[in-house]
């Protein structure tokens, strides 16, 4: 929803008086200001966490700055020594092949196989917990695993700030 | 009238080469440099492409020369602050940093750099491996002296904290309490050679540069490879100091981006220099050893660069057209893994042991600033703007500027340009020539030919260099009891310049009427004491080495002894040798002040002019009834500047030149004398004395035929680009109802008979079709090539052209475009790599982009002037990289087509370098010739005429009577004919029988 | 019916009186009879009436090239060395002249030492000539008076036997293995043109000698040249050694000893070898004159071969045939210059 507003907006040339932004971006500057209090003292057992760049949020709207305020925000929630980065990342990212209806679409075979550069891109961080803020990697990221053998948890990023949210 | 002096900013190799050009031919010249030595880019650098000759070894001549020049005056850590004035008279402050070592008494023993504590990031490797705060930049720097950092200096940043240094130095030469100088120069013109700096490929993530350590810059690996570099030419990889196996260079990193944060334009040198890498590398290697380039379009189109590739390929370096999408780690040990898709659309996984960024050049930040303080004009990438006509002028008069700093360029480009810049400085200063250098003068020179010799020995300690290992001592108390020594003394380091003097003192205290140095390599030092010798007024060639330190001790460390006793011989053998040598006269060939120019094409007319500008007469010959050549057939410039006004104008400017005269109809039909004196004879029976000749003949288009004829010659609707460049010009409305239009690329070029690239056709090409689409924006134009060389700035045009909806379809040697016709129409077909299909198109018009081939007469007209002629039939430049407008032979230059295939501007360019090349000799009224020359005896002579056979500069004839003579202005000592006379009837003065049989009775002594 | 050999003579006295009378040359170089049996001895006929004194035999060992330079010089107009160049054409002399002189006579053109167009080639087609040494071997201890030649046996006739005896088998070594027997300059043809002569491998002696140890070699020569005076009548019968002052005879410095020193004469030869090596056409008679016999022109067999293996060079073939020492392309085999790359010992790496 955020690229198809942004790019529509861009391609038929519409007149608007508002901004578009990820709240993402929101997370991040709420913490850096404190009004988002949050603190990952809560990963007791070092649960470690890699991330999704998705193609809509990151490389074909947004680009690196939502991308590295993402990996900020999860710094902060789940602990900075607790964050594996991906290679390639951010603006280069792999996509997942879970996107444009290929959830939906019903070639599975295919929409796995293309998938398996993301697994395996996963796989060899070694992390516990996928976060995937975009409900297609999500589905897809899930999938992946459960087809290919990979042994994190696929979640959202929401989840773990209200883990981490300071009461 | 205009000062007789001259300011060049930058010491790389176009500095040097403009400050030796300018000093030469009688200018004072102002070299500033801002780091603490001259060198630049190219004393970086491992080997050069495509001589694989070593850098350091053809460039430190230079420098050595730049350094010790009477009429250079060379400003290390010094910029250029402010200038004001007009072409003629600007006021120029240039402020000086301070060194904190004086080079008066430095004599560069390294105690201080031993000594310093501080480390520091070493800038000149790169940042691979440290230096200290007191530091050389490199082992063969000019001026050899060390430095303080003041950055990182202890006592600089600190008074009274540390020190060492100063304790250290035996010289005395620390002085922590240097300040800034500046220094007001007026000068004639200006010279910009400030260089290039090169894209940093951090914020590139994907390339893993500055996290994975195996990921290194094109310049790190260059000094990794660098037998002056951190690991000493042994070849390591960062991660674990383990030899790599496999090596991946990736082409286009921060050049050709319009995506990214890199630039637009094409680097130009980064093809070749992967490639050069890539064959040095696995030199470098024991075993075996792969080498893969990843690359978008392979750009070799310089002289030689085309088949340096066909050897790379042939060698085993393997090509992958495709864009890597990122670096990832393989394994823990820092292997790197690359993801990249084939041409067939495969996808594939690659393992190499370090990777390689081909990174592109950029501007200097502090070299905008410098052209704003000048107020030059920069273009859109903030290279110093030049004009289309006159490639090294910038929007300044009297400023100019050459290398790099106006375009990615290579170094024979950069090397022609600077020559170009010195003619244009000249041409201003002309009137001031010799007004403000001064001459060295020497003290009478004493005739000792009847004395018995009295022979200094100074054997030198070179620091450590050779006493670490010789008994340096031991070898001057042998010495000393030698027949004929009258002295003998040790050195610490016998070329500082206090040594010097003293032996200068000692000679005539002595009465010393011969000497020998012990040391180094003659190759380096043998002109410095030789000048020495003059000073004290003794004949230069009353002189020998002993070269006890790179035959000696660097090469048996391990055995002193027999290194001592090694030294002794090599002594005695000297001694000997200096004995029975004589006076040696400074052979001189007067100078016929005038020019010779063959060829009235653009080429041909600029030097004609720019030696004409200077006040020298000059006769143009031309063959054919009127000037400007093939220029007049090109349509325009990538730029989009038409040729036919610049070419008129020009025409006018040469044939109004009270300087110059015009030969038409006419060619050469007898050349006889050498530099300082040719004499020409014409077709039309006249003859012309003169001391220079330039030859710019041009070239020719090759005529398509066989599988590259493609219908041309039958069909009217195929074309050449000159053709289609006629139809421009007349504005012919035909090519608006042109439907579809489809170019072929290489039409005749880089195949086995014809191995090389003509440079010009892909920037032809695209501009063309850019202009049919102006023409007709419902074109669709298709261009089959192989790879795509608009290399610099013309890449942009390349970029117009694709947003412009150009199709560019790529073909090998294994798919040539086939065309035929059927049915009226035209047919070409041609396969898509990219669909891997078959593809047919009816084209309404067809243009071939032909190779560019010398004329036919360029072999014969070459040997009149007793030059050379490559495989191909280009002229034989006597050095690819460091002289591209000269030949071996004296006194003669090239420009233009006759050397390879340009552009125009680049045509200007070096038409430009090769006048004010000449123009050095004709600022002589003599030139020096070779002193150790051949020398016959008649009477031991057969007439046999071997010795006229093997002479490679044809200094030796037979005489009337059939006996060998030669002609010693002409003769460069070399000794060919020497070795094969069976009647010992020739030989080297001061190199004859006598000296070579005392040297060896001396080693068996 | 007259012998091969006999028209041959005739043809040539009728040939150089001709050339003689009508003055074409001003001298004819070739041979006379020799005062001992088997023996002939180089002549210069000036006069017309002379030419009757000229013979061709089976014993024409002697190259007259080597006696052309100074033959030519003879004939010119006397002149001082400063005298001015004489004007017009000089005068000409004819030379007789097998398949291996021809060639020395191009060699000579090619090294100036003789303008081609004061050269009348009288060209023979050679049979082969007679080695007396191989004949005298034939009968030992007894003098030969007399040799009566047929076209394929000698009469050999002494104080008290006559015997019969093959041609061929007598033959010098250096043309039996002869492969061009016709002479490659003509400008007069006497007697029939002899073909090209095929032989498989005209190097068979060099070869036996080359496949044999170090030691044996060494052996062979030793021996060979133990026995030479150092008369240089080799060098003196060659038509390639003109130097005005030869090396030999140099004494500053002195390249090699004059002495009969083993280690000085061996030197010699195998420098004069070197001189000649590629201009050499085997013309044998560097052997024929030694007065002790030695096979030295093995030692130029040798480096000819080589001359023609690595370079494909032979000697004289042509007036624009390549000189070995002053032709280079850039394929010329190196493998004897570089024989291996050597590692650089680790020593030396380490101890810097």
């Amino acid at each position: 929803m955020l690229y198809a507003t942004l790019e529509g907006l861009k391609r038929f040339n519409i007149p608007h008086n508002f901004n578009v932004v990820s709240i993402i971006t929101y997370y991040a500057q709420w913490i850096r200001e404190g009004r988002l209090k949050v603190d990952s003292s809560w990963n007791t057992e070092g649960l470690k966490f890699t991330v999704q760049d998705p193609c809509k949020l990151v490389r074909q709207s947004l680009g690196d700055p939502v991308a590295d305020d993402l990996r900020f925000v999860i710094k902060q929630v789940c602990g900075e020594e607790n964050f594996i980065d991906v290679w390639p990342n951010k603006s280069n990212n792999y996509c997942c092949g879970g996107g444009g209806g290929a959830l939906q679409a019903g070639f599975t075979d295919n929409r796995r196989q293309h998938g398996r550069m993301k697994f395996e891109q996963l796989q060899t961080t070694g992390a516990d917990v996928v976060i995937t803020p975009c409900h297609n990697c999500h589905g897809q990221i899930k999938d992946l695993a459960e087809h290919y053998g990979g042994k994190w948890q696929t979640t959202h990023l929401w989840n773990w700030i209200v883990k981490a949210l300071v009461k | 009238m205009s000062n007789g002096s001259v300011l060049v900013v930058g010491g790389g190799i176009a500095g040097v080469q403009a400050a030796l050009d300018l000093a030469n031919s009688g200018f004072l010249v102002h070299l500033v440099e801002r780091t603490t030595a001259i060198g630049g880019k190219m004393s970086q650098l491992d080997k050069t492409f495509p001589t694989n000759d070593c850098s350091a070894c053809i460039l430190s001549p230079k420098l050595v020369e730049c350094g010790r020049h009477f009429n250079i005056n060379l400003l290390t850590l010094a910029d250029l602050i402010a200038l004001e004035g007009e072409p003629g008279s600007f006021k120029a402050v240039v402020r000086q940093r301070p060194r904190y070592i004086d080079p008066e008494k430095c004599i560069a023993c390294g105690l201080c750099a031993e000594k310093c504590p501080k480390k520091v990031s070493n800038d000149f490797n790169m940042g691979i491996g440290e230096r200290k705060a007191a530091y050389l930049s490199y082992p063969q720097a000019v001026p050899l002296k060390y430095a303080l950092d003041p950055e990182h200096c202890i006592w600089i940043n600190k008074p009274g904290r540390c020190g060492l240094c100063a304790k250290v130095c035996q010289a005395g030469a620390i002085n922590f309490d240097e300040t800034a100088r500046e220094y007001i120069l007026e000068v004639g013109s200006v010279v910009l050679a400030p260089g290039f700096s090169r894209f940093d490929p951090s914020p590139l993530d994907f390339t893993g540069y500055g996290r994975l350590p195996n990921v290194v810059t094109s310049m790190e690996f260059e000094r990794l490879l660098s037998p002056s570099g951190p690991c000493m030419g042994h070849l390591e990889r960062p991660s674990d100091g383990q030899e790599p196996k496999r090596i991946a260079w990736l082409q286009c990193i921060g050049s050709r981006d319009i995506n990214r944060v890199g630039h637009p334009y094409c680097s130009s040198i980064c093809c070749m220099f992967a490639l050069k890498q890539a064959v040095i590398a696995k030199e470098h290697a024991h075993g075996e050893f792969e080498s893969s380039i990843f690359y978008m379009d392979m750009r070799t189109h310089g002289k030689g660069f085309e088949n340096y590739y066909n050897r790379a390929k042939e060698d085993g370096v393997r090509f992958h057209r495709a864009r890597v999408h990122s670096v990832i780690p393989a394994d823990d040990s820092g292997s790197l893994q690359l993801r990249y898709v084939d041409e067939l659309g495969k996808v594939n996984f690659a393992e190499f042991d370090m990777v390689v960024l081909s990174t592109g050049l950029q501007v200097y930040r502090h070299t905008v600033k410098l052209a704003e303080m000048l107020g030059l004009e920069l273009d859109a990438d903030n290279f110093i703007k030049t004009d289309s006509f006159n490639p090294v002028a910038t929007s300044r008069p009297g400023i100019y500027v050459c290398g790099a700093a106006s375009e990615p360029k290579d170094i024979p480009q950069s090397v022609m340009e600077a020559s170009a810049a010195a003619a244009e400085a000249g041409r201003i200063m002309a009137p001031a020539r010799w007004t403000e250098t001064s001459k060295k003068v020497y003290p009478a020179e004493m005739n000792i030919h009847a004395q018995a010799p009295r022979i200094g020995v100074f054997v030198c300690h070179c620091g450590i260099n050779i006493s670490s290992v010789v008994d340096v001592e031991a070898v001057a108390a042998h010495a000393k009891n030698l027949d004929g020594v009258v002295f003998s003394q040790c050195n610490l380091f016998t070329c500082s310049q206090d040594t010097i003097n003293q032996m200068v003192s000692i000679i005539k205290e002595q009465g010393l009427n011969r000497v020998v140095v012990a040391s180094c390599s003659p190759r380096t030092h043998e002109p410095l004491f030789q000048e020495t010798l003059r000073d004290a007024g003794l004949n230069k060639f009353l002189f020998e080495m002993a070269n006890i330190r790179d035959q000696n001790s660097w090469v048996h460390q391990l055995e002193p002894e027999k290194a001592t006793a090694k030294a002794k011989d090599l002594v005695a053998m000297a001694v000997a040798r200096v004995r029975s040598e004589g006076a040696l006269p400074y052979n001189t060939v007067p100078v016929t002040k005038s020019a010779l120019v063959i060829g009235g094409g653009v080429t041909g007319m600029t030097a004609a002019l720019s030696m004409a500008e200077q006040n020298y007469p000059v006769i143009l010959v031309e063959q054919s009834e009127c000037l400007g050549g093939n220029g007049r057939k090109v349509y325009r410039n990538w730029k989009g500047d038409t040729f036919l006004p610049f070419i008129n104008e020009l025409t006018a400017r040469v044939t109004t030149h009270p300087q110059i005269s015009v030969k038409y109809n006419t060619e050469i039909s007898e050349v006889t004398g050498s530099v300082g004196k040719f004499i020409t004879t014409f077709s039309d029976g006249h003859s012309f004395e003169h001391g220079v000749a330039v030859i710019a003949v041009g070239g020719q288009a090759y005529q398509p035929e066989e599988e590259w004829q493609f219908l041309h010659g039958i069909d009217h609707r195929v074309q050449t680009l000159l053709e289609l460049d006629q139809r421009f010009m007349e504005e012919d409305a035909g090519l608006k109802e042109v439907k579809q239009a489809v170019f072929i690329h290489c039409v005749g070029s880089r195949i086995p008979e014809r191995p090389y690239c003509s440079r010009v056709c892909c920037t032809h090409a695209i501009d063309s079709a850019v202009k049919l689409k102006e023409l007709n924006p419902e074109m669709d134009i298709y261009m089959l090539y192989r790879d795509i060389r608009t290399y610099g700035q013309r890449e942009r045009l390349y970029q117009e052209a694709r947003a412009k909806g150009i199709i560019f379809v790529c073909y090998d040697l294994d798919h040539l475009p086939h065309v035929s016709e059927r049915d009226g129409r035209l047919l070409v077909h041609a396969h898509d790599p990219i669909i891997d299909a078959n593809i047919s198109i009816h084209p309404d018009l067809l243009v071939l982009a032909t190779a560019i081939q010398p004329r036919e007469q360029t072999g014969s007209l070459s040997k009149f002037f007793k030059c050379a002629v490559d495989s191909q039939g280009f002229l034989l430049e006597a050095h690819m990289k460091l002289r591209p407008v000269d030949f071996a032979t004296e006194g003669v230059f090239l420009a233009g087509l006759c050397h390879y295939p340009k552009p125009m501007e680049e045509a200007i360019a070096q038409a430009k370098a090769a006048a004010a090349r000449a123009a050095i000799i004709l600022a002589y009224d003599a030139v020096p010739a070779e002193s150790v020359t051949a020398v016959v005896t008649p009477a031991k002579c057969t007439g046999c005429g071997l010795c006229v056979e093997v002479c490679a500069y044809h200094a030796v004839s037979l005489d009337e009577n059939g006996i060998s003579v030669v002609t010693t202005s002409m003769c460069k000592g070399c000794g060919a004919c020497v070795a094969g006379c069976r009647s010992d009837a020739v030989s080297l003065k001061n190199i004859g029988n006598e000296q070579i049989m005392a040297a060896v009775d001396a080693a068996f002594m | 019916m007259p012998t091969i050999n006999k028209r041959i003579s005739e043809e040539i006295r009728a040939q150089a009186r001709k050339l003689l009378e009508e003055g074409e040359v001003a001298a004819v170089l070739g041979y006379g009879a020799g005062s001992l049996p088997m023996t002939v001895k180089p002549l210069v006929v000036r006069r017309p009436e002379d030419c009757s004194k000229l013979i061709w035999s089976a014993f024409c060992v002697l190259n007259l090239a080597n006696y052309l330079p100074a033959a030519l010089k003879s004939v010119e107009p006397p002149r001082g060395p400063r005298d001015p160049k004489h004007e017009g054409p000089l005068p000409k002399v004819a030379i007789l002249a097998t398949g291996c002189w021809s060639r020395n006579i191009v060699v000579q053109i090619q090294e100036h030492q003789v303008a081609r167009g004061r050269v009348v080639v009288m060209g023979v087609g050679s049979r082969g000539m007679v080695s007396r040494r191989k004949v005298e071997a034939l009968f030992p201890g007894l003098e030969i008076l007399a040799v009566e030649e047929g076209d394929h046996e000698l009469v050999v006739r002494g104080a008290d036997f006559a015997e019969t005896i093959n041609r061929w088998s007598v033959v010098r070594d250096n043309c039996q293995s002869c492969t061009h027997p016709d002479p490659v300059l003509v400008d007069l043809r006497i007697g029939e043109p002899v073909s090209e002569r095929k032989n498989p491998n005209p190097f068979k002696q060099v070869e036996e000698i080359e496949q044999q140890s170090g030691d044996e070699r060494w052996a062979w020569f030793t021996r060979e040249f133990s026995t030479c005076i150092r008369c240089y009548a080799c060098r003196n019968a060659c038509p390639l050694c003109y130097c005005p002052t030869c090396f030999v005879d140099d004494a500053k410095p002195q390249w090699v000893g004059k002495s009969l020193d083993a280690v000085d004469t061996g030197l010699f030869h195998v420098l004069r070898a070197y001189h000649c090596a590629g201009r050499c056409t085997d013309c044998g008679t560097c052997e024929t004159v030694c007065p002790m016999g030695i096979n030295m022109r093995l030692l130029t067999k040798k480096l000819n071969k080589d001359v023609l293996n690595l370079y494909n060079i032979e000697a004289g073939m042509e007036p624009d045939s390549p000189l070995p020492l002053t032709t280079y392309t850039m394929d010329d085999p190196e493998k004897f210059i570089i024989t291996e790359l050597t590692p650089v010992p680790r020593a030396v790496k380490e101890g810097k």
